[in-house]
């Protein structure tokens, strides 16, 4: 689906301003080269750019936001382009500002365990340059074997070892940034306090609609002494959810805390990624404790123990690390073995209170059987953050109605249980329309009034985040000058 | 100001509850750096909060947002305080799901008695920040007052999952929830909290809970000389301790550790620290206690206070800075404090020392912008949290960035259009 229509293509001035800038082979504006950028992770949604910069310095981001801004055009940052909301869309007429070609590692302090990287750095390519020193960089979404740490700070991405190491949020020390009329500024800065309001928290998560980071200062974490993994299997999938809870109520703090139910683990088993998960359970619990050799071990025999009063029909720790890597792999890549039961995957993405989880659980299911649709499930239990999964084939126009009544319905469920819209993969274009349901018309205001406080005119990562009609006043002239400018 | 201190009362008792206006001879208990408002206010509910301040931001009466009146000394003296709101009358959990780790609280809450309702569970709120006998939620949260634990916790801004405010101008908001990981729309509570009552009075707020370490270990060492603790320091920094804080004052150094969690796990981790830092001897449980809650306490009654940071290697460097400042007033009176793995060193004049003359506090003005420039060289800070009585009131305490005090003006106007609250104290 197309939201709107195409925009007319950049004007050889504003082309060869930007050429200027960045090289003959810094800006693309043929067809095929933009192909790719038509879409992110969610591939639902497809919207042709109107041009792709691709600049290797924060100088040359300046530079190209001043010649795009001086003719009211808009742009989108963009890493990797793996987020799962839309968020990398470019829409009103928008040019994508790829940061994939600045990606050094600019200098790693191992005694102050902080790293400075350029945005298009992959999440694993700093840990392993991190290893050596003995630290790694500890928030790990599914897809960081290829996203960027740019675009994990713009969506303020998780990963199943943030439910004790933090979100992204949690790892940023201090941000270069462009904003939307071209100018540099600073936020935070590792070792020093910023006076005044939280500049850099407000930005991370910020999903590219304040500005650019060009520089980022990232906390790097020591390697735990040990870890210990556990796999815990289930009849019932309610028991399994009870053992999520009483091991968060007992005050346990796992690294991950992970849930795979029956469906995912079946399409991870017929898969190439299979782990030799039995495929007559309910669902798993992959249990992960890092730190002292002492504390993981008795943090496991714990859980360990909690998971049997809750029912399990057996717990067991993976017996060396091939083992815990193959199951960490099979979890993480799960998502790609869902497309072998059907053509197109949609990954939910909800949070709840971790003691609501099994009725919550069980309304997403009752709801997908309800429209007749496969669900399969595997999420970050211990965070409260679901991840309902639902295989269709969206040619069936009804099957896609199907689809977004049932991914509402499941929201809806979420947020009566006192929950959220999104816990990791951000708002973007795809959830925008249910802003409404977290926030009273005065929240979005507020909300309005902060992105224009950082961008003006609306022109970093535009029609993103808000419903359109709440911030009207600006996204309406926006549009109307993202036409061409002679 | 066109108004009587009893016309402002008086029109404000018109909306406030009846036995919510304190004026005349209460109002000077609640004096902002010996500005005494006009008129005190503790409304019982967040809307009647928010029907005062919109009458204020209409008549474009100033306002200071407080709690139990523990914070007033912090930031720039005001011009004049036309009224100042306390949350006193807004007390109380709300809403307590322990299998969940999450508590929603009135922001007039004493933190002591929020600490006392989760004991009960054998849950914890890791705020151990410079507090008053007292001091509510809603300051510490206002304040971003962080503590010796946030080696090992994070700091107020990491455990606030949702809040509730009214704006400068009378909106009642909710942001964020009661879930522990939440990316719906901006992390408006990341900007409110650590905001010094400049964009809205916080009435509410949902924390994220831990659970009570089994074991809770404290170790110190004590020496003549900063040098060998500081050693001794960088050593137990690879022990991630959960706090770890060297402390001077006139009578010498102390290095003192902090290991929390599970038993084997303390019991395991004390043995290597002490293995590795022999000079750090057991802190025995009631005197481990009282250390703590003194050095919150003594912070918290400084009449100067200062904040120093930079990388946690350069803090050395980082303490010399500060006993740099302290030498030019009577450096006996005054504590340095540092939190070890983060780099950060908090100097205090201490509670029970004469009055700052004039002169001492333009001596300690003048050296904080000297220090201030050299830190800043070096990629540090330095910002003045609680000036001395009888400093230049308009000495820029915080030294904000200046390139960003456009974003943070308009940030403020999003939340503040009078631009009522607080004016001229914190940054703006």
């Amino acid at each position: 689906m197309t939201p709107e229509a195409p925009f007319e293509p950049l004007t050889a001035d504003i082309a060869a301003r930007l050429r200027a800038v960045l090289g003959d082979d810094g800006l693309k504006t043929d067809p095929g080269a933009l192909l790719v950028y038509e879409s992110d992770g969610l591939t639902a949604y497809r919207v042709r750019p109107r041009g792709l910069i691709m600049p290797r310095s924060t100088e040359a981001v300046s530079a190209c936001i001043k010649v795009l801004a001086g003719a009211h055009i808009p742009f989108v940052p963009r890493g990797a382009g793996t987020g799962l909301s839309g968020g990398a869309l470019a829409l009103e007429g928008a040019v994508v500002l790829s940061l994939t070609r600045m990606d050094r590692i600019l200098s790693i302090d191992p005694e102050n365990r902080i790293a400075r990287v350029q945005p298009g750095v992959v999440n694993v390519e700093l840990s392993a340059e991190a290893r050596p020193h003995g630290l790694y960089y500890a928030p790990d979404p599914s897809s960081q074997t290829v996203c960027t740490i740019g675009g994990n700070v713009a969506e303020n991405a998780g990963g199943p070892h943030c439910l004790k190491h933090g979100v992204t949020l949690n790892h940023i020390a201090g941000a270069t940034v462009v904003l939307s009329d071209g100018s540099i500024v600073r936020l935070g800065g590792a070792g020093r306090e910023a006076a005044g309001y939280d500049l850099l928290g407000l930005f991370i998560g910020s999903e590219g609609t304040f500005g650019v980071a060009t520089e980022l200062d990232v906390r790097l974490a020591p390697l735990p002494e040990s870890v210990t993994t556990l796999l815990a299997l289930f009849d019932d999938i309610n028991d399994a959810t009870r053992a999520v809870s009483a091991i968060i109520a007992n005050g346990l703090l796992p690294a991950a805390l992970e849930m795979v139910d029956r469906e995912a683990i079946r399409a991870i088993e017929a898969s190439a990624y299979a782990a030799g998960l039995p495929t007559d359970v309910a669902g798993a619990l992959v249990i992960e404790f890092d730190g002292a050799v002492a504390a993981t071990l008795s943090d496991a025999r714990r859980a360990s123990a909690l998971c049997e009063e809750n029912r399990a029909r057996s717990v067991r720790r993976a017996s060396g690390e091939a083992e815990r890597q193959q199951l960490w792999y099979a979890r993480k890549k799960a998502f790609g073995a869902m497309g072998r039961l059907g053509p197109d995957v949609l990954v939910q993405d909800a949070v709840v209170p971790r003691s609501r989880l099994p009725d919550v659980l069980e309304s997403v299911y009752a709801i997908a059987s309800r429209y007749g649709l496969r669900t399969c499930n595997m999420f970050h239990a211990g965070d409260g953050n679901l991840h309902p999964t639902i295989v269709f084939d969206r040619r069936d126009p009804e099957q896609l109605r199907r689809v977004e009544a049932a991914s509402r319905e499941m929201m809806q469920a979420c947020m009566e249980a006192g929950g959220t819209i999104t816990g990791e993969h951000g708002v973007g274009l795809d959830k925008r329309e249910l802003m409404p349901l977290v926030f009273g018309e005065s929240e979005m205001q507020v909300m309005c009034d902060i992105r224009r406080a950082w961008d003006p005119p609306g022109l970093s990562n535009p029609a993103k985040i808000l419903p359109v009609r709440v911030c009207r006043e600006w996204t309406g002239p926006a549009t109307r000058r993202a036409t061409p400018v002679a | 100001m066109p108004e009587t201190a009893a016309a402002i009362a008086g029109r404000i008792a018109h909306v406030a509850d009846s036995d919510a206006v304190l004026s005349g001879v209460d109002a000077s208990a609640w004096q902002v750096r010996g500005r005494v408002p006009a008129a005190v206010v503790a409304p019982h509910t967040a809307e009647r909060a928010a029907a005062i301040l919109a009458l204020c931001s209409e008549q474009g009466w100033s306002v200071e947002c407080a709690g139990a009146g523990t914070w007033l000394r912090h930031g720039r003296t005001p011009a004049g305080v036309d009224v100042l709101l306390t949350t006193r009358h807004m007390t109380g959990v709300t809403e307590y799901v322990p299998a969940d780790l999450t508590v929603g609280v009135r922001a007039g809450t004493a933190v002591d008695d929020l600490r006392r309702d989760l004991s009960a569970h054998r849950q914890i709120v890791p705020l151990d920040g410079p507090a008053l006998p007292g001091a509510s939620l809603g300051a510490m949260l206002a304040t971003a007052s962080a503590g010796p634990l946030r080696a090992s916790y994070g700091t107020p801004r990491d455990h606030v999952l949702g809040i509730e405010l009214v704006t400068g101008d009378g909106r009642l908001l909710r942001f964020g929830g009661r879930v522990v990981k939440n990316v719906a729309g901006y992390d408006a509570v990341r900007l409110l909290v650590g905001s010094h009552g400049t964009l809205g009075l916080i009435t509410s707020a949902h924390l994220r809970l831990f659970a009570e370490p089994e074991r809770d270990v404290t170790l110190c060492a004590r020496a003549p000389e900063m040098e060998p603790l500081l050693d001794a320091a960088a050593a137990a920094t690879s022990f991630e301790p959960s706090s770890l804080e060297l402390v001077g004052t006139g009578t010498g150094w102390q290095l003192c550790a902090r290991i929390r969690g599970n038993a084997d796990a303390v019991e395991d981790a004390t043995g290597r620290l002490r293995a590795a830092v022999p000079v750090l001897e057991p802190v025995e449980g009631q005197a481990a206690v009282a250390l703590w809650r003194d050095l919150a306490m003594a912070e918290a009654e400084a009449t100067t206070h200062i904040r120093l940071g930079n990388l946690r290697s350069r803090l050395g460097a980082t303490i010399r800075h500060a006993l740099d400042l302290v030498s030019v007033v009577t450096p006996l009176d005054w504590t340095i404090a540092a939190h070890a793995t983060a780099g950060i060193v908090r100097v205090f004049r201490n509670r029970g020392t004469a009055p700052t003359t004039a002169a001492a506090a333009a001596g300690i003005v003048e050296s904080a912008s000297r220090i201030r420039g050299a830190i800043a060289g070096e990629g540090g800070s330095l910002i003045v949290t609680v000036l001395p009585e009888n400093a230049d009131p308009a000495f820029d305490a915080h030294a904000a960035d200046p390139a960003l005090l456009p974003l943070m003006r308009r940030l403020k106007e999003a939340f503040d259009p009078a631009g009522i609250l607080a004016p001229g104290r914190f940054v703006l």
